[in-house]
């Protein structure tokens, strides 16, 4: 008898402090955790953009604290599921990715865009074309005329049948009328450096972070960007807009709250996010790894999902 | 005890199964060559063939082997088998409890449960080892490296 | 040579070395818990990596990353969990070597020197070939790599101890597992019977921590009824490894380190693979490979040295090339590129000094990892002497904390306590859980190289014969796959 008092002791008080996690008495932010979901694993981009974002944030919101939890299981989808259906409380944010514009359209998720506000967009890599240097084409137009000579014969390199930069090349494709051998590289960007770098693939169509070290070795050449304005690392380099093409697509990752957020709370986090991604020190850090940092704030960034949403729409409907 | 012989009839029997709901499987999907290369379907049915054969290859070895396989013997309903398949029962239990009372209450109540499973009878123990492991989890996965366990779906 | 003494003098400082020694403290933490990866430990220390100036962070990262493939040899041979997938193999001769030899010490002692020996080898091919050793990691496209998994595969026949059937069954539904969820090569939807949970595949770490540890305690449970007694009042036997050990292992030592050392440099591929395949070719070169699985020196020194190994060996990409192997190391290639560190062939030219002192960070993590090592051994082979009573339940909870915090997901949890439970079946069966891992690591390894490079070849075969490297893997898949019949055959005819 006397167990199973001291037991149930011992649950109950678990149960109390378990329950209890610390409330202060302060203004939002700084009155509790908040947690941010990051639908991928530790160490990728997305990850690693996302913690630095939330460093930066931590430093502007005095008082409040950012605890990022990794949940890339069901490829993502999981996570981002999760933050959909979290309290709208303003302690529960999340990273969203270009897969959302995308999944839905493939039958692969059912939340959209119009499941969360956008707080802001701190990546948006475009698709750059990139070639080896001593490929026989230095321009896109030349690239084109090349493949259009060459149906089917370019190989170009992608992370995977259904992903985003194979969705940039069978754009690609219809915006000009020509035919590549889409090769899928599943484990990502990385690999599909290794394989340009070693002349197993002729292009690809992918975010040139990765490729950053090989581009200024002078092994690799971009020949333009698929984004509505200029590299900042890649000043040189033209954009399809410029050339007379307007593609843009972006794999960007935005930090979102789930829908019916306050709106004041909403903008405390939007007014931080735009004074730290508009900071010389958050853009040097990014692109000190060869990200090309974006300052998409608030409602910009609530378009560039919507817009995105839109062009997936039309182009996977068929 | 179940004999080795009788165990590996089983079991050949049972990934047989699987192996012919591999290859259905498998065959919803396109198999033929596309420009995409081979279908997804042409390599998990390549596997579950596979494993059918593997299967029919045990039976057959098995068969050959029945004198010394029938020597074997495999403990599965001894006495020491019936505290494991306790603790099968109570390992789901503590899943059950880590939705229901979250998971701190649940391993409060899931220690001490197994550690009597385990002959023990000394409370002392109990109250040390449960407190002991409850410290620990907290302090160095919810405090420092902080993890959010799931808490009791009544409280959420 | 000044550039040398520059990069001695960055990491020689007291507050380098000690962000070192706390490093790969961590990494061995990490290391040894199961369900704590290395890249969640280097994700976590990030942000504090960037605060330190200089090459501090970066040696900070250097020796988690080194700890952590040594730690996770603690739980895989204590409690034949692997704390890391490159530990499983390390379970196979160390958990024997610990609990029915009786020896812990002499298993931790064997595998510290291993890691060590495998470390510092490939830190010196990374300053002596790390040119040469890249352009051979470029040759390698899709052909090879699926050559590659296929020679991988063909360990199952090695490691599998009770029947081979067995262990090809084994094999094969690990390979089945690893095609559920979305199919990146077609974009298909495979095997997800509608679930979101499944759509990025089956999760691999519960199923690991399932199959070892859940597995292992159940049977322990079977165990302490039928009273096994061990005898845990012996004291601690000697850590240092005899002369006689080391002699008897050396050959071992440098064949597994050189052949970590390679699969490190090939992008995509790391310490699991290494360390199976260093065992595999240790069982298979030594005069008494029935004796392997019982507890041998060798058995325990390859999967070791060949898992640190890998370490050295994947930053010959890194660094000469600019790409990165696997996670961790395209972490540690963020944290460089925001000290102003850029790696890729421009690195040896503008910055050497760094390159030099990455080299010394490597060298010196191994050492830090050797000492800490052997002066914790007799403190970690304690946990064999902890009651049963004590130890089983703090085991299980470990396991479902571990399962958790690896992704936050309650169905992992649910996924690893089923897998246990087939687990303590199917080892009871004398399946070798080691196959079903082999299959469900290089599953995808095997099926997307496969297809891949029948899209390179326009569906023709022949893309697998007419290149070199990938011929001469296939062969050596072939051989490795014959060989144990024909011994099987050989000892027949000796029989009759």
């Amino acid at each position: 008898m006397k167990k199973l008092l001291a037991l149930c002791m011992l649950v109950l008080l678990t149960v109390a402090l378990a329950g209890c996690g610390g409330q202060k008495k302060a203004a939002y932010p700084a009155d509790g955790d908040i947690t941010v979901i990051i639908p991928k694993a530790p160490g990728g981009g997305t990850d690693t953009s996302a913690r630095g974002l939330i460093q930066f944030l931590q430093k502007e919101l005095p008082g409040s604290k950012f605890v990022p939890v990794n949940k890339p299981d069901g490829g993502g989808i999981t996570g981002m599921v999760d933050l959909a259906k979290a309290k709208p409380d303003g302690h529960t944010l999340g990273m969203v990715t270009v897969e959302l514009a995308m999944f839905p359209h493939q039958g692969k998720a059912t939340v959209t865009n119009k499941d969360y506000i956008a707080i802001c967009a701190p990546i948006a890599a475009p698709a750059a074309l990139i070639v080896p240097k001593d490929a026989p084409y230095n321009t896109l137009d030349e690239f084109v005329k090349y493949a259009k000579a060459n149906p089917g014969k370019i190989q170009m390199g992608n992370s995977g049948t259904g992903a985003i930069w194979h969705i940039a090349a069978l754009n690609f494709e219809k915006e000009f009328g020509v035919q590549f051998k889409h090769v899928p590289y599943p484990k990502g960007s990385a690999d599909i450096a290794a394989a340009l770098a070693g002349k197993h693939i002729e292009a690809t169509l992918a975010d040139p972070s990765v490729f950053k070290s090989q581009v200024d070795a002078g092994k690799l050449k971009i020949l333009a960007v698929m984004a509505d304005t200029r590299s900042e690392l890649y000043p040189n380099v033209p954009t399809f807009k410029e050339l007379g093409h307007p593609l843009t697509i972006r794999a960007w990752a935005a930090l979102v709250a789930p829908k019916g957020t306050p709106k004041d709370k909403v903008d405390v986090l939007r007014n931080a996010a735009e004074k730290v991604c508009n900071s010389k020190e958050f853009k040097d850090y990014f692109k000190k790894q060869g990200i090309d940092p974006t300052a998409i704030i608030g409602d910009a960034a609530d378009k560039m999902l919507a817009d995105d949403d839109a062009m997936y729409a039309k182009f996977l409907k068929k | 005890m179940f004999s080795m012989l009788i165990c590996n009839y089983v079991v050949a029997a049972v990934f047989l199964l699987l192996a012919g709901g591999m290859m259905y499987g498998a065959a919803a999907f396109p198999m033929a060559m596309t420009e995409q290369g081979p279908g997804p379907g042409f390599w998990p049915f390549l596997l579950g063939a596979g494993l059918a054969l593997a299967s029919v290859g045990l039976f057959t070895f098995s068969l050959a082997r029945r004198e010394d396989l029938a020597m074997k013997q495999v403990a599965l309903t001894e006495e020491a088998n019936r505290p494991v398949y306790k603790a099968m029962v109570l390992l789901v239990l503590f899943c059950a409890a880590i939705v229901l009372l979250g998971f701190f209450p649940a391993m409060v109540l899931f220690v001490p449960a197994l550690m009597y499973l385990l002959k023990c009878r000394n409370i002392k123990w109990m109250v040390a080892t449960t407190a002991g492991v409850l410290v620990f989890v907290y302090v160095v996965f919810g405090w420092i490296l902080n993890t959010q366990f799931p808490v009791s779906i009544f409280l959420a | 040579m000044s550039d040398i003494i520059s990069a001695f003098g960055m990491v020689a400082e007291p507050f380098s070395l000690g962000c070192l020694v706390f490093g790969v403290w961590i990494g061995i933490l990490f290391g040894a818990m199961p369900g704590l990866s290395v890249n969640m430990g280097l994700a976590l220390l990030l942000p504090l990596a960037f605060a330190f100036k200089g090459i501090s962070g970066i040696l900070m990262l250097l020796g988690i990353y080194c700890g952590a493939i040594y730690g996770g040899s603690i739980s895989a041979i204590l409690l034949k969990t692997p704390g890391t997938p490159a530990s499983v193999a390390t379970t196979l001769d160390g958990y024997p070597m610990a609990t029915k030899l009786h020896q812990p010490g002499r298993a931790l002692g064997i595998s510290t020197m291993a890691s060590t020996f495998g470390g510092i080898f490939s830190t010196a091919c990374l300053i002596i070939m790390a040119p040469l050793l890249a352009k051979v990691a470029l040759q390698f496209s899709k052909p090879e790599y699926f050559a590659l998994a296929v020679f991988g595969l063909s360990i199952i026949t090695s490691v599998s101890s009770g029947n081979v059937i067995k262990g090809v069954m084994g094999g094969l539904a690990g390979l089945f597992l690893a095609t559920i969820g979305i199919d990146a090569m077609s974009g298909a939807i495979r095997f997800t019977f509608g679930t979101n949970y499944l759509m990025g595949g089956v999760s691999f770490i519960p199923i690991l921590i399932g199959v070892f540890a859940l597995a292992q305690v159940l049977q322990s449970i079977e165990d302490h009824w039928n009273e096994v007694r061990q005898t845990t009042r012996l004291a601690i036997d000697r850590t240092l490894p005899r002369l006689a050990d080391m002699k008897r292992v050396f050959v071992t030592l440098i064949r597994s380190s050189a052949i970590g050392t390679f699969i490190g440099c090939i992008p995509g591929t790391g310490g699991d693979i290494a360390s199976f395949v260093a065992y595999d070719q240790a069982k298979r070169w030594s005069s008494h490979s029935e004796d392997f699985g019982t507890g041998v020196p060798e058995g325990v020194a390859a999967p070791e040295a060949g898992n640190n190994a890998v370490s050295g060996g994947a930053f010959i990409p890194v660094l000469t090339l600019g790409i990165p192997g696997d996670g961790a190391t395209a972490i540690m290639m963020g944290a460089l590129m925001v000290q102003g560190i850029q790696p890729g062939p421009m690195l040896f030219v503008d910055k050497a000094p760094y390159v030099y002192a990455i080299f010394l960070g490597l060298f010196f993590a191994n050492i830090v990892m050797c000492l800490m090592g052997y002066s914790l051994i007799r403190l970690f082979a304690k946990v064999t002497q902890v009651p049963h009573v004590v130890l089983l339940p703090l085991i299980l909870v470990m396991t479902f904390v571990g399962t958790y915090s690896y992704n936050n997901s309650l169905n992992d949890v649910c996924v690893m306590v089923v897998s246990g439970m087939i687990g303590y079946f199917l080892n009871k069966l004398e399946f070798s859980m080691s196959s079903l891992i082999i299959g469900i690591i290089l599953g995808a390894m095997a099926e997307q190289n496969f297809v891949g490079s029948l899209i390179m070849s326009d569906g023709s075969l022949n893309i697998f014969v007419t290149r070199p490297l990938c011929l001469f893997f296939l062969i050596a898949a072939v051989i490795m796959l014959i060989t144990p019949l024909i011994n099987f055959g050989k000892k027949k005819k000796k029989a009759l």
